[in-house]
């Protein structure tokens, strides 16, 4: 495979930036990526919402999540203008990280949005 | 000496008063004032929205409502509608089931056969055996791939999946051996165990084809002709879905029940006529159109269309303190319409189109309640009141203040609950007519066949345009029209369909496409409103012919939809009509044309003594 073909390849996924400690969370957020049908990355960081920004700028989807022990889950994409989250949970039960993994998805899809806000563990 | 002299026209949805500042019997200035109709137009509790549309009048004219010398009221025989659907046909399961829902994501593809297997016993199965494994809820999709490898392993042939978890796809991804799954069955524990069953997954953007055609669903189950038969109304509530399962019980059937519709009951001036509900809208309105003048109207009892009559019979009699028996249904309107209903007995909501008919009543009352209203008015502003002329010509009076027009004129008004019609011929006589079906039924109409449980969502999507929220920085209007913007839109209309109101945007909770809403809304307008547009034309014309018109001028809140005013011109024309809105005094549009039409009665009545 040339170099161009494995950048493009790397690009178009989904990835997820997460600390260690929260790395159940991640895996929840990557099913829900998985469910809606669109590749996705675990890798792991010290500086997740910061990689999840950066990496949403780039060439590819324009889609990536970060997860913190501190800063919580943030979902990331190119569609908005301002270097914020377009989804933020401070403190995210697992059923709320696989929510916005779909969501992240579904920004690609062009699906409307699933509500976050009501569900728990 | 000034005087002040206000025209108040009461309509369904709205009360319009045209104010005049009269110096010997000349107009000087004119204004309007407008406010919602209180209460059902005709009864007494109109008042406070009389009076609040005279307050907004008089601060226009920077006076007291209590320095209006004399206030004259429309005489408005209340024309009061009412509408009902009534379902014809409803499909039913008994035991046996199908499950055709679109969940956003199945799992896998194909068609898989076999007998329906709990997952806790599917290590049971015997080696060969073709099952469909049924996984609730407390099964999490790695442990339910696991187990199916498992199985599959050991010899058993798993064909399919059922999941209650919307994990099809986790699941399939981890299978050795891809089937097709179909996963947010809600219902999951009404799933028969040990019954014959097919699941079906078709591609992204495809739709099943073995379990929405009934022979291919008699050769899953190796049907016999009149078994084929029934299954019929299987295969076409799945028809269109991206996924299915049907599942053989012995003893189930689904079966296309009529419901007892019952007959409409026309009595005429010499004869009486029936019409069965059930034969559809197209045979009634054929029945009502022979009948020359229609004295009252009843349904057979102990159906929905005999209640529904009935009904607006009584809610009539209550609001204007009739005897019950006074009160006579004038006209009545029916719609050919087809409704998503859920299948009795589902599993996971599936819906069925239904046929149904939606039908409009309308209620002529007495005219001595405008008297008791007017008296109780006069107590509390101290003013003389009159009822003044008959509606329909009095909207022709105001309407002719239209540049442009002349007599001969007809007049067309499409109120919330009915649709009048008046013709002015040369020598200023009048012929009004009141027809049952308006802007409510559109309304109803917009609602069933979309399924919304939402009446004020269906009314909006009547009234304003359609767009979709493309992404967080653009919406697409539904004549293609692209509006970017600065700041990103709210994220929970994210690739949603809205409405475009004035006030703002409102999403709309459907999974119906912008496209197939937008044809809902302009069929149910062309149904309804067009429809009695013409038969209101062929009722007022002389002869029975639309083309003996030449200008029809419409009136009223309802000429101000966005659409309504282009759909009637286009109808019209093919008549050689010429029609379009008013434009009231040549400031007020459509509105205002009955209030001003009392006040320049009232001028008339002056300048010839």
């Amino acid at each position: 495979m040339d170099e161009r073909a494995a950048y493009q390849r790397i690009n178009l996924l989904i990835p997820v930036y997460a600390e260690e400690e929260i790395w159940e969370h991640a895996k929840q957020a990557g099913y829900g990526i998985e469910e809606e049908g669109i590749p996705y990355q675990l890798i792991q960081c010290q500086n997740p919402f910061e990689e999840a920004l950066a990496a949403s700028q780039r060439p590819g989807l324009g889609v990536a999540l970060g997860i913190s022990q501190t800063e919580g889950i943030g979902l990331f994409s190119r569609i908005l203008k301002e270097s914020l989250p377009v989804f933020c949970i401070k403190d995210p039960s697992r059923a709320q990280a696989r929510i916005l993994g779909k969501n992240g998805a579904r920004i690609i899809k062009k699906s409307p949005f699933v509500d976050w806000e009501d569900r728990d563990a | 000496m000034k005087e002040y002299v206000a025209g108040v026209d009461i309509g369904n949805a709205t009360t319009e008063t045209a104010l005049g500042e009269l110096l010997d019997g000349k107009l000087l200035r004119c204004v309007s004032g407008i406010a919602d109709t209180t209460g059902i137009k005709g009864t007494r509790d109109n008042i406070q929205g009389i009076i609040r549309s005279l307050k907004n009048a008089s601060e226009k004219m920077n006076i007291d409502p209590e320095q209006i010398h004399l206030i004259r009221i429309n005489e408005a025989t209340p024309v009061i509608g009412d509408f009902a659907m009534e379902t014809i046909t409803e499909t039913i399961i008994t035991e046996s089931t199908l499950i055709g829902h679109n969940p956003d994501t199945p799992g896998g593809i194909g068609i898989g056969i076999g007998r329906t297997i709990a997952f806790q016993d599917l290590l049971e199965a015997e080696e060969g055996q073709k099952v469909i494994v049924v996984v609730p809820d407390t099964v999490d999709f790695e442990m339910a791939a696991r187990g199916i490898n498992e199985a599959v392993q050991s010899g058993i042939l798993v064909e399919g999946a059922i999941l209650k978890n919307d994990d099809g796809v986790l699941v399939n991804n981890r299978l050795e051996k891809k089937i097709p799954i179909l996963d947010e069955v809600e219902m999951i524990g009404k799933v028969p165990i040990g019954m014959e069953c097919a699941v079906e997954v078709a591609s992204p953007g495809g739709c099943i084809d073995l379990l929405s055609n009934p022979y291919g669903i008699a050769t899953v189950f190796g049907l016999s002709p009149a078994e084929t038969k029934q299954i019929v109304h299987i295969a076409k509530a799945l028809i269109g879905n991206r996924s299915a399962v049907v599942i053989k019980t012995p003893a189930g059937e689904v079966k296309e029940r009529k419901i007892p519709a019952g007959e409409i009951l026309i009595q005429g001036k010499n004869r009486l006529y029936k019409a069965a509900v059930d034969r559809g809208a197209q045979e009634i309105m054929t029945i009502v159109s022979r009948v020359d003048e229609i004295q009252d109207v009843t349904g057979t009892k102990g159906t929905n269309v005999g209640g529904m009559l009935e009904k607006v019979r009584m809610e009539m009699a209550n609001l204007t303190e009739q005897d019950y028996k006074t009160v006579f249904i004038k006209d009545i309107m029916a719609v050919d319409t087809i409704v998503p209903r859920e299948v009795l007995g589902n599993l996971a909501r599936e819906i069925t189109m239904e046929k149904a008919v939606g039908i409009a009543a309308m209620v002529k009352t007495h005219k001595l309640h405008m008297k008791r209203l007017a008296e109780q008015l006069a107590e509390i502003l101290h003013t003389r009141i009159e009822i003044g002329g008959v509606e329909g010509s009095m909207a022709v009076m105001g309407a002719l203040t239209t540049p442009g027009t002349e007599k001969p004129l007809l007049v067309l008004d499409i109120g919330a609950g009915s649709t009048d019609a008046c013709l002015m011929d040369e020598k200023g006589k009048t012929k009004p007519i009141h027809l049952a079906g308006a802007g409510n039924m559109v309304t109803m109409l917009i609602s069933a066949e979309l399924g919304l449980e939402d009446f004020k969502l269906a009314e909006d999507i009547k009234k304003y345009p359609l767009a979709k929220v493309e992404s967080l920085y653009h919406i697409r209007y539904e004549d293609g029209s692209v509006e970017f913007f600065n700041e990103p839109l709210d994220s929970k209309l994210f690739a949603r369909n809205i409405i475009v109101k004035p006030e703002g945007w409102k999403p709309v909770n459907s999974r119906k496409s912008m496209e197939k809403i937008r044809q809902v809304r302009k069929e149910a307008k062309e149904k309804v409103l067009i429809q009695n547009i013409l038969r209101a034309l062929r009722k007022v014309s002389l002869t029975g012919n639309i083309n003996e018109f030449e200008h029809v001028v419409l009136v009223g809140g309802s000429s101000l939809d966005f659409e309504l005013g282009n759909m009637v011109t286009d109808a019209l024309s093919h008549y050689g009509i010429v029609s379009g809105k008013a434009n009231v005094r040549s400031t007020e549009g459509p509105r205002n044309a009955v209030a001003t039409g009392l006040l320049f009665a009232y001028l008339e009545e002056r300048k010839h003594g």
